[in-house]
């Protein structure tokens, strides 16, 4: 018996060894009768498809696509900046500052639905835009994206009170919000309650959605599965465990940019300037949630782009230099690559209320010289990613690129110098320091291995502990932990969203984990907080920099590269950060038609 | 029937020692042991020195004769040091388990009524649990790491044993040599110790020896799943690390842990049959 199950798991090894050799052959296109169908595979079910119950990028990715926003992020410029696309212009600043003037853009329509009269959808008015502010306020509607309006708009929190305390279906039109003046049908004051740059950016996200109140009124708790929008997109299936359809909407009032970077007209990025979007005809979700089946889809044609996993990477990708990245072949022959500096910053979090670590800033200074931060993006990573020397990832405005600021560099004998100063020489008499990590895939164990023998190798022992996100989060929420791995993603491209992480009145539970408090550090992002980015934020962000590098609340590492594969068919592939799901901008090569045999 | 452990014992080694495949399957056990051994006195070599590049192929030389791995380690090195933990988690977990069962075993057939029915009771529910559920449950209660998995192995691996035990105690204590032991005044655990438990000790042997390999699957299972042990000298580790590597067409580590594993966990069942074979009254 044991013999034969020997045999079998032999045949079976060989099988997989041979089958993970195996290159595959060029990918066959689908035949789609001419019309342009793009597919992409979804990795996860998505919660909901009413904007304001939602704040997840599966649901998401469905909803920026059938609905709009009044602002949006530019297709291909960068840094990322936000331009208008419900609204006719950007929001106009009025003479006191905190005023602005919405006007929005004419003649956009919902899409048809039988909540509208007659089963026409009728065109978006103001109404509609104050109607889905206060419905994004409300808190029965609301529970999880709030917090990107809180305090932001003038009477916007009251009103939120109002409905806490009202219950459930408050009509909204019996409450008006200070900060929301209606003009006329196509004009809105809205007043926010200070001097802020940032306020803009919620507009653009996708709980900010614009929605129909009939639509609300009509579907009522199924207002989740039935979108009604004046997105690029209609939703035409809407089968969460299998496939998504979408099909173009043919009145969408969207055109595609006719500006971009350098480079940008060689590579046939501007090609569609102008042009009417969406530019596909149909774009099919199906639902693949492991990685592996997917790249295979991929691989057969079956699927147009796909995201590339760390294993997928090494047997594909090959890295020529310190930026250039291309396709092996035979990939290379059938693919191309896109790729693009995520938004993220990783790092290690110190806990300074920790009697060992938090009081001993020469050992945290140790720490940050005995890790080789570039051999990890190597070996870890396989070069998908580039170290950091400020808080801000590369691609904000106020990151390194714009400051001059230096930071540690690995250097064990250094390490060992500062070690002996923090009273440990040669990590005599140093406690084993514990390390939590926020999952428990292998990824994150391999890390740490690496973590633990640069440490070793100057005589600090590191212990992890890995746990699921939930008890991490409940971990460094309640400050119980002494030094944790961690990383932040943007909610919005600006300095500020990375630098408020040090602040001390955001200490835990809030984004502080490591409960820094430095009195300097706090002026100078009080000061530069709301201010316009220019040489004078700038030089406050260099020194909160320095004070980072000097006091060490965090080892800095890297920012990660976000890679994409797609077909050679497919057209206006740019990574975009702040946009998972930019469909409306894809376009796919005329297919050839097939003639019909005789 | 008269107890004679030294009867039994004697048989049964007469027995093997006829059989050379056994005898060699034994060696096996007995090497992993002394591997084991060398790890616990500081005799193996560091697994995590670096020895070469990121995943070198295999060479003749002996740190890389099975390849290194993402940092450069020695796979062998890896693999030696996971002999260290299997082998611990062996036989610590059997060291909880048969004992255990055996106590439990013996009480609830010995004594009847409502200690067999609360004992029956407790392995019923611990049975109806599926066990990869239960372990995990309670790793997730005792914390991760070695400690955890040989409790939560140990706590789980009892009740076939035990089970098997009651049956036996059940059937001994109607028979003639246990009601003279008792007329003759000996008290219950006197009974159950020199009387009743030499007659069924085949029943742990056996099992004993299936214990370690089961303990030693399991390991390797929770350690995949990411439940057990949380660092690199497991096989389990270099299982989970292997699933990607082999799609990159880096075999080495995988065939390493595997045929590794193999020998250990054949040579138990080869020694595991061998031994009821020898000491199964019903089989001789």
């Amino acid at each position: 018996m044991i013999r034969r199950w020997f045999g079998w798991a032999t045949a079976a090894l060989a099988a997989a060894v041979l089958l993970s050799c195996a290159g595959g052959g060029e990918p066959q296109r689908p035949d789609d009768g001419g019309r342009k169908i793009l597919r992409i595979a979804r990795r996860t079910e998505y919660k909901t498809l009413d904007p304001a119950g939602q704040f997840d990028s599966a649901s998401a990715e469905i909803i920026g696509n059938v609905y709009d926003t009044l602002l949006e992020y530019h297709y291909l410029k960068r840094p990322y900046q936000l331009v208008p696309n419900l609204l006719a212009t950007m929001p106009e600043k009025q003479a006191d500052g905190v005023t602005y003037l919405f006007t929005l853009r004419r003649g956009v329509r919902f899409i048809d639905s039988p909540a509208f009269p007659g089963g026409v959808g009728r065109e978006l008015t103001i109404d509609d835009i104050i109607y889905s502010i206060k419905r994004f306020a409300d808190a029965h509607v609301n529970a999880k994206s709030y917090i990107l309006m809180q305090g932001v708009i003038v009477g916007l929190d009251e009103f939120r009170e109002a409905t806490r305390t009202h219950g459930k279906g408050m009509d909204y039109a019996s409450r008006d919000v200070a900060g929301l003046r209606r003009i006329d049908d196509h004009r809105l004051e809205v007043r926010f309650t200070g001097p802020n740059p940032l306020a803009l950016y919620p507009l653009a996200a996708t709980p900010m959605s614009i929605v129909a109140r009939e639509a609300v009124e009509h579907y009522g708790d199924d207002f989740g599965s039935n979108p009604v929008g004046t997105g690029p997109f209609v939703l035409v299936q809407n089968d969460r465990r299998g496939t998504v359809v979408l099909a173009k909407n043919r009145d969408y009032h969207g055109s595609y940019p006719s500006e971009g970077e350098s480079g940008h007209r060689e590579a046939g990025l501007l090609d569609a300037g102008g042009r009417q979007l969406p530019l596909v005809d149909e774009v099919h979700l199906p639902l693949i949630e492991e990685s592996q089946p997917a790249m295979l889809r991929f691989r057969k044609g079956a699927l147009d782009l796909h995201t590339v996993d760390r294993d997928n990477f090494i047997k594909m990708v090959e890295r020529l230099d310190a930026d250039s990245f291309r396709l092996k072949p035979p990939y290379s022959e059938y693919f191309r690559m896109s790729w693009e500096e995520a938004l993220t910053c990783e790092y290690i979090a110190f806990n300074m209320r920790d009697p060992l670590v938090g009081k001993n800033r020469a050992l945290r200074q140790a720490m940050a010289y005995a890790l080789d931060v570039e051999e990890y993006i190597k070996i870890m990573l396989n070069g998908r990613g580039e170290s950091l020397a400020t808080i801000v990832p590369h691609p904000i405005a106020g990151s390194e690129r714009d400051i001059d600021v230096s930071y540690y560099r690995y250097d064990p004998e250094k390490a060992r110098a500062k070690l002996a100063e923090a009273g440990y020489p040669g990590g005599e008499g140093l406690p084993d320091i514990y390390f939590d990590f926020r999952s428990t895939t292998k990824e994150m164990r391999q890390g740490f291995e690496f973590i633990r023998y640069q440490l070793a190798s100057v005589g600090i022992r590191a212990v992890a502990r890995f746990l699921t996100f939930s008890a991490y989060l409940q971990r460094v929420e309640s400050g119980n932990f002494q030094v944790g791995s961690s990383g932040w993603f943007a909610d919005y491209p600006d300095a500020e969203n990375f630098y408020q992480l040090l602040y001390s009145k955001n200490g835990p539970p809030g984004p502080n984990m490591s409960s820094f408090a430095d009195a300097e550090y706090d002026r100078l992002y009080e000061e530069s907080r709301f201010m316009e980015n220019g040489p004078e934020r700038f030089a406050k962000f260099k020194r909160m920099a320095e004070i980072i590098r000097d006091e060490v609340p965090v080892i800095l590492r890297f920012n990660q590269l976000a890679f994409s594969l797609y077909q050679k068919w497919l057209r206006n592939v740019v990574g975009h950060m702040m946009n998972d799901a930019p469909y409306k901008y894809l376009d796919l090569e005329q297919p050839a038609v097939r003639e019909e045999a005789p | 029937m008269i107890a004679a452990p030294g009867g039994l014992v004697g048989r049964a080694v007469a027995n093997l020692r006829r059989r050379r495949f056994v005898l060699f399957c034994g060696g096996v056990v007995a090497l992993y042991t002394l591997i084991a051994l060398a790890g616990y006195v500081g005799l193996l070599p560091d697994f995590q020195e670096r020895v070469g590049g990121s995943y070198e192929p295999p060479t003749l030389a002996p740190a890389t004769i099975l390849g290194t791995d993402i940092f450069g380690r020695s796979v062998l090195y890896k693999v030696l040091a996971g002999t260290r933990t299997a082998m611990t988690i062996g036989f610590v977990v059997t060291a909880i388990s048969i004992p255990l069962g055996m106590l439990l075993g013996a009480v609830a057939g010995y004594y009847g009524g409502k200690v067999d029915a609360l004992v029956v009771w407790l392995y019923s529910v611990v049975t109806s649990i599926p066990s990869i559920l239960l372990i995990i449950g309670i790793s997730y209660v005792l914390g991760k790491g070695l400690l955890a998995v040989c409790l939560a192995l140990g706590l789980v691996g009892w009740v076939g044993l035990c089970r098997l035990t009651r049956g036996e105690v059940l059937k001994h204590k109607g028979r003639e040599y246990v009601l003279a032991a008792q007329l003759l005044g000996a008290g219950d655990a006197r009974v159950i110790v020199r009387h009743i438990l030499p007659n069924v000790m085949h029943l742990p042997i056996v099992t004993a020896s299936l214990a370690v390999l089961d303990a030693i699957k399991s390991e390797v299972i929770l350690t995949f799943l990411g439940v057990g042990i949380q660092d690199g000298d497991s096989w389990g580790t270099m299982i989970q690390d292997a699933t990607g590597e082999l799609a990159q067409g880096i075999w080495w580590p995988l065939v390493g842990v595997t045929v590794a594993m193999f020998a250990i966990i054949y040579a138990l069942n080869v020694v595991g049959d061998a031994l009821r074979d020898a000491l199964d009254p019903k089989l001789n």
